[in-house]
Formats: C-alpha cells, sequence, structure tokens
C-alpha cells in the first residue's frame, strides 16, 4: 500500500507543466554595406535577409513618382545632377531657348522635418480625383554621363491612377508624351529622359526592404560638415544617408543602453517614432581630422509590426573619394 | 363457474395491460414534474462509457452523438448541425450549468469526475426556458451512498502524461448527507509540431472542490446545498521566434464558483413545489507573457492582458409548482435570472448586466391512458429587448403497450454573447457592438416513433429545427439580428441490453441550411455512433468499445456581406477499455486506448463566391483529438 502512494505521488509530480526549456544565446547577423556615387548609390537591406540588394537600374532614372493613391510628388535625381526651374508659363510651346539665361535658378528637393519636399511643388489642384494640373511649364537640366540635356516639362492632367506629361528640348523639334501608371507593389515609378519610359528594378518592392543606405541632398549650412559631393546649387552637398521605410518601419535611435544589452523587454518600452531619411546614421563628424568617423555608441533600432530588431555599426571606412564601406551587426530581438 | 372464471381472466388481464400503461405514464409524468425533464433521452452516456472514453472535463463529455468539436486558435468550438455552444442549454441536476454563458467558457473548467450519466434530448418538452428547442444536454450527479460512511479515491494516468487524481468522502445518517470531493487534473498540450515547443491546444491543470449537503427535514421536504468550485490553469506556448531566443506565451487562470440550493416540499397530497437557486461566478484572466529563454527574462503584456479579462456573475431562481392527479396535472413556475459582468463596470457608460424573467403555465392531460397531451406556454421578460411568448406542445400516442407515437412543438430563444452586445470593437476584434441585438429565436418540430421491446429499444424520428433572428457580422463590421437558418436531424437509435451487454448504436443524417435568407441550400452529414459495454460471462472483466464516425460536413457563412463555402473533413474516433474489479468490487483497475485510430486533425477548406464560383481562399488543419494514448485508471471504494 506504501509503495502504491509512493507511485501515485511520483505520478502527481510528473504530470505538471513542464519548464520552459533553455535556447542557447544566437549571435548577431553581419553585413557590409559598399556604397558608390558613381555605381552603387543605393543598398537595400531587408531585415529578414539582411543581404544588400543593390540598385540594379540601368540607365540612370531621372524622376521619380509617387504610387500610393493620394500622393502626387513628383522627386528629381539629385546623384544625377537633375534640377528644375519653373518658368510660369503655360504655354508649352511658347517655352524656348529665350526662357533659359543667367537669371534661371535651379531648383533640387529639400529635405525637410516632414519629408522630403519636390522642387516641382504642387504641380496641380490634387483636390479632385483626377489631379488638375496647373500647367506650368518647367525647365529640366539632366546629364546623360558627359553631356548636360535642357528640356522643358509640363505635367498634364493626371488621372486616378497615372500621371501624364509631355516633355522635349526647348527647339520644339521634338515632344513626347506619356503615361507613368502608379504600380502599387512599389513606392515609387521612376522615369528615363533617355529612354522615354520607365525605369525598373530602381527599388524593391513596398514589401520588401526595411533600410536602404544611400545618398541624400541637404543643406550644407545644416550639416556644418563637408558633402560627399557638392551639388550644381552651392547651397547644397550629397551626404551619406539612411532612408526607413516608414510604411513598415518605427525607429528608435539609442546612446543609452548600448548594442550588447538591448533585448526585446527594453526595446518594448521605447517609444519608436517615424521617420523616412536619417544623414549620417552611424558616423559623426571628428573636427580634429576633419573626417566621418564611426559612431560605435549608437544603436539603431527599429519596429516592424511585432518584431524588433537592433542594428550597429561596427566599421565605416572610405574606399574612394566618394565611396565609403560600412559593416552592420544585426540581432532581432 | 367458467363464465365467471372469463369474466375474472379477462379483469386481471386488463390489470397487467393497465399496469403497463401507468407504469410508462407515471415514468413520463413524474420526471416531467419533478424538475420538469423529458424522460425520453436520444442518448444515454453512462459511467462504464464515461470510463471507456476517458472523460474528465465538460470539453470530452461533449464528444457525444449530436455534437462534433474541434479546436481552432486553441479554442474549443462544439457544434450540434447550425447549433453552436451558446445554443445548447447544458443543465446539471436541473439548474443551468453554463447557461448564458456571454463570455465564451473553458470547458474543462467543468469537472464530470462526480457525474453518473450524461444525457442528450433532442428538443424536450419542459419547463426549462431558454436554448432548448434544439439539442439540450443533461449531466446528473453520483446519488450519495446511503451509508454512514463511505469513500471512493481514483487515479487515472495516461500515455501522454495526463494525469487526475481525486477523492469523495460522505457521511450520511439518513437525515444530513453530507459530501466533500477534491480532485486535480492535469491535461497535457497538443503539440503542433513534435520539433517546436508551440502548442495548437493548451496543457491544463485543475483543482475542483465540490460540497454537497442534503437535509431530509420531513419525509416531504428536503433540502439541497451545494457548491462546485474550480480553478483552471492553461498553457499556452508559443513556438520560438525565429532567430531570436523569445517566446510568447498565453496563460490563462480561470476560477469557477458555484452556489446551488434545492428546497422541494409537498404542499399537499397533489401538489409539490420546488424552489432551485444559483448563483455562479466564473472568470478568465489571461496573461500574455514573453519570455527570453535564454536569459531566463520573462515579462506580462499590462495592457494586453488587462483588455482580455472575461468573466461573468449570474444569478438564477426558479420556483415551480406541480400537481399529481390522475388524468390532469399542471405545473405554474416563475423563474428569475441576472446576470451581469464582473470585469467591466461600466463600458461607455452602459453596464454590461441584464435580467430575465419567466412565468409557466404548462399541463398534462391524458386521456384512456392511451393519449396524453401536453402543452402550454412561458412568458419571458428581458430588460434588454423584450418579452418572449414561447409556446409548446407535445402529443404522445400508445396504440399498443410497446409502441409511442410521438410529436412535439417548441419555440425558445438564445442570448447572444456578450461580445455583441456591450464590448465595442477594441474588446471583440474588431465587431462593432449592438445594444438593441436579439436574442435568436428557435423553434423545432419533432416527430418520432419509439418501439419497446422486452431488451430492445427502437427509435426514429426526425426533428426540424429553425433558427431566425441570426446574429451575424454586417458589412459594416457591427453585430446584427441577420437571417434565418433551419436544420434536420433524422435520426435511428436501438439499444440491446442483458445481464452482459448493452449496446447503443445509432445514425443520424443532419441536414443544415446556415444561410437560408440567401441561399436555399441544405448541405447533408451522416454520423454514426457506437457504444457497446460487456461483461464477460463468468469472470470480473468488462469491457468497453466506443466508435464515432461523422461524415464531411460542408455549410455556408454569410458574414460581412460575404457568402462563403466550409468544406469540413469527415471526423473518426474510436475507444476501447478493459477493467476488471478486485476485492470484492472494492477496488477495480482499468486499462484502456483513446483514439486507437489516432484521427487527430481534420482540413477545413474555406470558399468565397466570386460570380457564383467558389474560389478557395482559405485552406487549414484543425486540431480534433489528442493523439493515441493509453490509459489506466485505478479506483478504490471504501463503504
Amino acid at each position: 500500500m506504501r509503495s502504491l502512494g509512493y507511485i501515485t505521488l511520483c505520478l502527481f509530480l510528473v504530470s505538471c507543466f513542464r519548464p520552459d526549456e533553455v535556447l542557447p544565446p544566437i549571435a548577431p547577423q553581419e553585413t557590409t554595406v559598399n556604397l558608390s556615387i558613381d555605381e552603387n548609390q543605393s543598398a537595400y537591406i531587408d531585415l529578414g535577409s539582411i543581404l544588400p540588394e543593390y540598385n540594379e537600374s540601368e540607365p540612370a532614372w531621372h524622376l521619380k513618382f509617387q504610387n500610393t493613391n493620394q500622393g502626387w510628388g513628383i522627386y528629381l535625381n539629385t546623384l544625377d545632377n537633375v534640377v528644375i526651374h519653373n518658368t510660369t508659363q503655360t504655354d508649352f510651346d511658347a517655352v524656348d531657348a529665350s526662357s533659359f539665361g543667367p537669371e534661371v535658378v535651379w531648383q533640387m528637393d529639400v529635405p525637410t522635418p516632414e519629408g522630403l519636399s519636390p522642387a516641382l511643388g504642387e504641380w496641380g489642384d490634387f483636390s479632385f480625383d483626377n489631379p488638375k494640373s496647373f500647367k506650368d511649364v518647367f525647365l529640366i537640366l539632366w546629364n546623360d554621363q558627359d553631356t548636360s540635356y535642357l528640356y522643358k516639362l509640363q505635367l498634364l492632367d493626371a488621372t486616378v491612377n497615372a500621371y501624364h506629361l509631355r516633355y522635349g528640348p526647348l527647339n520644339n523639334d521634338t515632344t513626347y508624351s506619356v503615361w507613368i501608371n502608379k504600380d502599387s507593389d512599389y513606392a515609387h515609378s521612376y522615369f528615363s529622359f533617355k529612354k522615354h519610359k520607365k525605369v525598373q528594378n530602381v527599388e524593391p518592392q513596398i514589401g520588401a526592404w526595411d533600410l536602404c543606405f544611400t545618398y541624400l541632398q541637404d543643406s550644407i549650412q545644416t550639416h556644418q560638415i563637408f558633402p560627399e559631393q557638392y551639388t550644381i546649387n552651392p547651397n547644397f552637398g550629397i551626404y551619406n544617408g539612411l532612408l526607413v521605410n516608414y510604411r513598415t518601419n518605427f525607429l528608435y535611435l539609442d546612446t543609452a543602453a548600448g548594442f550588447e544589452n538591448i533585448d526585446y523587454f527594453y526595446a518594448s518600452k521605447l517609444e519608436f517614432y517615424k521617420t523616412d531619411q536619417l544623414f549620417n546614421t552611424f558616423v559623426h563628424w571628428d573636427r580634429e581630422n576633419n573626417a566621418l568617423e564611426l559612431a560605435d555608441e549608437l544603436t539603431l533600432l527599429l519596429n516592424k509590426e511585432d518584431k524588433y530588431y537592433a542594428i550597429r555599426a561596427t566599421s565605416f571606412a572610405r574606399t574612394g573619394p566618394s565611396n565609403y564601406s560600412i559593416s552592420l551587426l544585426v540581432k532581432q530581438l | 363457474m367458467a363464465f365467471t372464471s372469463i369474466i375474472v381472466l379477462k379483469i386481471v388481464e386488463r390489470i397487467v395491460i393497465l399496469r403497463k400503461y401507468i407504469l410508462f405514464f407515471s415514468l413520463t409524468s413524474l420526471s416531467y414534474l419533478g424538475f420538469g425533464q423529458d424522460s425520453s433521452a436520444f442518448f444515454v452516456l453512462t459511467q462504464a462509457d464515461m470510463l471507456t472514453n476517458n472523460i474528465t472535463n465538460l470539453e470530452e463529455a461533449l464528444r457525444i452523438p449530436s455534437l462534433y468539436q474541434y479546436f481552432e486558435e486553441g479554442d474549443q468550438e462544439t457544434r450540434s448541425g447550425i447549433l453552436r455552444l451558446n445554443e445548447i442549454a447544458i443543465f446539471k441536476d436541473g439548474l443551468p450549468l453554463m447557461m448564458d454563458n456571454n463570455v465564451g467558457y473553458d470547458l474543462r473548467s467543468i469537472a464530470t469526475f462526480d457525474i453518473d450519466r450524461i444525457e442528450v434530448h433532442f428538443s424536450p418538452h419542459t419547463s426549462l426556458v431558454k436554448n432548448i428547442a434544439g439539442v439540450v444536454i443533461h449531466l446528473y450527479s453520483r446519488s450519495i451512498a446511503d451509508q454512514p460512511f463511505s469513500a471512493n479515491a481514483y487515479a487515472i494516468n495516461s500515455s501522454t502524461s495526463d494525469f487526475h487524481i481525486g477523492t469523495t468522502i460522505s457521511l450520511s445518517n439518513r437525515r444530513h448527507i453530507g459530501q466533500v470531493s477534491l480532485n486535480r487534473s492535469f491535461l497535457s498540450p497538443i503539440y503542433a509540431d513534435i520539433e517546436d515547443r508551440g502548442t495548437v491546444v493548451s496543457g491544463s491543470e485543475r483543482y475542483d472542490l465540490n460540497l454537497r449537503y442534503k437535509f431530509n427535514i420531513l419525509r416531504t421536504v428536503k433540502l439541497t446545498v451545494g457548491s462546485d468550485n474550480s480553478r483552471l490553469r492553461t498553457q499556452q506556448k508559443g513556438n520560438v521566434f525565429l532567430g531570436t531566443t523569445r517566446v510568447r506565451d498565453i496563460e490563462q487562470r480561470i476560477n469557477r464558483n458555484n452556489l446551488y440550493s434545492s428546497l422541494e416540499t409537498e404542499l399537499s397530497k397533489n401538489h409539490s413545489v420546488v424552489v432551485t437557486g444559483l448563483i455562479n461566478r466564473y472568470s478568465n484572466r489571461p496573461s500574455i507573457i514573453d519570455k527570453d529563454l535564454n536569459k531566463g527574462i520573462q515579462e506580462e503584456q499590462q495592457n494586453e492582458q488587462q483588455s482580455s479579462v472575461r468573466g461573468y456573475d449570474q444569478g438564477f431562481l426558479s420556483v415551480l409548482l406541480t400537481s399529481k392527479n390522475k388524468a390532469f396535472n399542471y405545473s405554474l413556475g416563475l423563474e428569475f435570472n441576472n446576470v451581469k459582468d464582473n470585469q467591466f463596470e461600466e463600458i461607455n457608460a452602459i453596464t454590461p448586466a441584464y435580467s430575465d424573467y419567466s412565468a409557466l403555465g404548462l399541463f398534462q392531460y391524458e386521456f384512456r391512458k392511451t393519449f396524453l397531451l401536453e402543452g402550454g406556454m412561458k412568458v419571458l421578460t428581458n430588460s434588454l429587448t423584450n418579452s418572449y411568448f414561447l409556446p409548446s406542445f407535445k402529443i404522445t400516442l400508445a396504440p399498443k403497450n410497446n409502441l409511442q407515437l410521438l410529436g412535439s412543438y417548441q419555440q425558445s430563444i438564445a442570448y447572444p454573447m456578450f461580445d455583441n452586445i456591450f464590448y465595442p470593437a477594441e474588446l471583440s476584434g474588431g465587431t462593432k457592438n449592438n445594444l438593441t441585438l436579439r436574442p435568436v429565436d428557435l423553434s423545432s418540430t419533432n416527430v418520432r416513433v419509439l418501439i419497446n421491446r422486452k431488451n430492445i429499444t427502437f427509435e426514429s424520428g426526425m426533428m426540424l429545427l429553425n433558427r431566425r433572428n441570426n446574429h451575424r457580422v454586417s458589412s459594416s463590421i457591427s453585430a446584427v439580428n441577420d437571417g434565418s437558418s433551419r436544420s434536420t436531424m433524422t435520426y435511428l437509435r436501438a439499444s440491446y441490453s442483458n445481464s452482459w451487454i448493452d449496446w447503443r448504436p445509432s445514425v443520424i443524417l443532419h441536414g443544415i441550411n446556415t444561410t437560408r435568407d440567401t441561399n436555399a441550400l441544405t448541405f447533408f452529414y451522416p454520423e454514426a455512433n457506437s457504444y457497446l459495454q460487456l461483461v464477460v460471462p463468468n469472470s470480473k472483466f468488462k469491457f468497453g468499445w466506443t466508435y464515432r464516425f461523422i461524415g464531411e460536413r460542408n455549410y455556408q457563412t454569410f458574414e460581412q456581406g460575404e457568402l462563403r463555402l466550409l468544406e469540413e473533413e469527415r471526423l473518426r474516433t474510436s475507444s476501447m477499455s478493459v477493467s476488471r474489479s478486485f476485492l470484492d468490487e472494492s477496488m477495480m483497475i482499468s486499462f484502456g486506448i483513446s483514439n486507437f485510430g489516432s484521427s487527430t486533425e481534420m482540413n477545413r477548406n474555406e470558399y468565397e463566391f466570386i460570380d457564383i464560383v467558389p474560389v478557395l481562399v482559405n485552406s487549414e488543419k484543425l486540431t480534433v483529438n489528442k493523439e493515441r494514448s493509453f490509459f489506466f485508471n485505478i479506483r478504490l471504494n471504501i463503504k
């Protein structure tokens, strides 16, 4: 009877919730991004796979169109020195070589706290489903390798899901009329004046990237540091920058905890925010050497749905006048 | 002399026939007049069947004829044709067990270790009011032995690490009878993938304390007081998040406290009154726990936890006056019911609570012992919506001694869930609540024929069930009353029993039309059941075998303005047990196999209609049962 009692007691004890198992630590993943203004202008990273995906567009694009339903922004490719001037005229044929002169002030997209403000500005009345263009004619300067071209550009009325524009050289020899259809799979559509059509494979699909290491233009006055490259506008320079896919990711920059100490429980209590671009994220300006140096105390935290990622740079190296390489440690929390 | 003898013989023969009729009708009327139950259950799950199927809680107990179960996202779903669990009345000893379960109920919190039998009734003619027009389940407790002292203890262990242990102690001096029962149950989880830690059905650990006290105040006055108390803890384990050492588990702490009392007294030679009361409290506190399995850190998510706590308090009181005459009998009753959310005092300045009261008048008239007419009406007034007039009638014809023809009609209602009435979208998974949501109207017509031979019983019939004012989610994602459904159950059961065999096969053909208002398609699915208990002659061995088959089920849903077709795969389950008694039946040891066909999953395909063409939109595997397991049961009785 006593043995029966012992057996019962054993059974009683074994039939309980199993304690949680202990798992070995998982080392952070490593990746390296190599950027160059001339070749690899952008590197897209999906935090699921970590491997950078480089921009494969050939030829370069000149205009970038927003694809969202209510978005009608048109941006310029600053890295290819595309700039624009609003003639304020609405007669396309009337704009010719006489419209170009020393009084022309070239504009480029300007970063603001709310995001990139396009140089084309509000080119129409967007309160309609099919926006009504103000039909201003713009002068646009773009390059094909060493040759510069001066075109005129006019946004015609758009439909719900397409932009309509016409452009051509100032001598009115040829006028091109194109429709740029919005593609909801991608954040932007890209257009090349050289090919007269959309350029594919510039950026991955909307949900397929989280970070994009690239170059961004900004005011030299604001940064007070040497840019990677100067632009046609002497007030603006090109800096290395980081785009965050704000549609799916929230961000937090941490300098307090240290990469090794950051875990899910720490990250889940932080207040993440939304932003789309950061300048010189993992580097800081060394005033003594007048150069960018690694900011190894900084950890970039990203919150994507219910996942958290911590990213830290482990090395930063110049590989040429406008080239750099940055190595990252990425851990999912 | 010879003539006189013939006359006497005729009289004796008449008396014998009359006695048989009287016996039949007295059985019907006694149960009817007692707690208002219809005498003829379609199916009775006995203690021996519970042992064969290793049934330890209500969730396991509801895998019985006419019902089927599966698990969806960790939650158990019990259905019968078009009926969901909150439209099926479940009573324990005549008191509502989980009626008005407006916040969902974990059926594992209801223990069955003290249950003697479980009966399944189709549309019974009864004094009960809500959820009774379709399938009604009655659980009956084991009677307390009429001895100064008795006790029993049991332990059940299975190969899946389930373990149940308990004891019951009873004391009686015939006037005062008391019983205390203690139980601990551990049910292991069902894992999604043997390689990972994630569970599809959570493991659970339950402690029970049940108390019963009977006081025979006078020969005609009896008081019963009891309390059932359970504490259930469940643990739903999550898979390790890829690339991390982190998991998210969900734990639930469910408390169930039930206090009931019943006073029976004879008012006169022909009248008796029964007053019953019940206070039930149920609360479910889920915790979402994030764990790092490398660092050994864990934290509860406080915000989500607070909003997912659920629970309600219920008060129930009924008074039933019944008469016991030869030809004409009646019952008059009142029923009061109050339900209040015990987690949210107010939601948007509205108290999530309701009450209802019912008045009922039923009569029963016998004519020449071959015709029995029962009928009556119930009027229920609900504080949130309206009053409902619920008529019912039943006709029984007994043209021959062993033949009965029965026809009945019953109306009832079933309340919506608190999710749909009170909880705003952020508490109810996105569906907007509707304070004016009415109960669904249920009505059923049941026609059957019953043949009783010496050891054999046959019953066949058909129940037609209509459900109106369905609870649906509209295209604007709010709860609405909309549309109607209809189902039929064509059933045939038989039973053969003698001193060594008890075999109860049954077949049901379910016809279900869930979207009668939009699409009059009726889908049929068959069900076959066989329950066998065998005593091996000249030995102390008993053998039990259960087999259930439920055919492929198709049905449609109409939610958020979309018609969908669902196809669910057939289910099969089978269990068996062997028992032997020892020490003059003081000890019984049983060994069994549950689900020996190891049918654990079923496929469900979901189709959306695009231009009347069904297009597959989702295909998933649903867990229906634990894997095959062996169990061992030892029971000791001390008298």
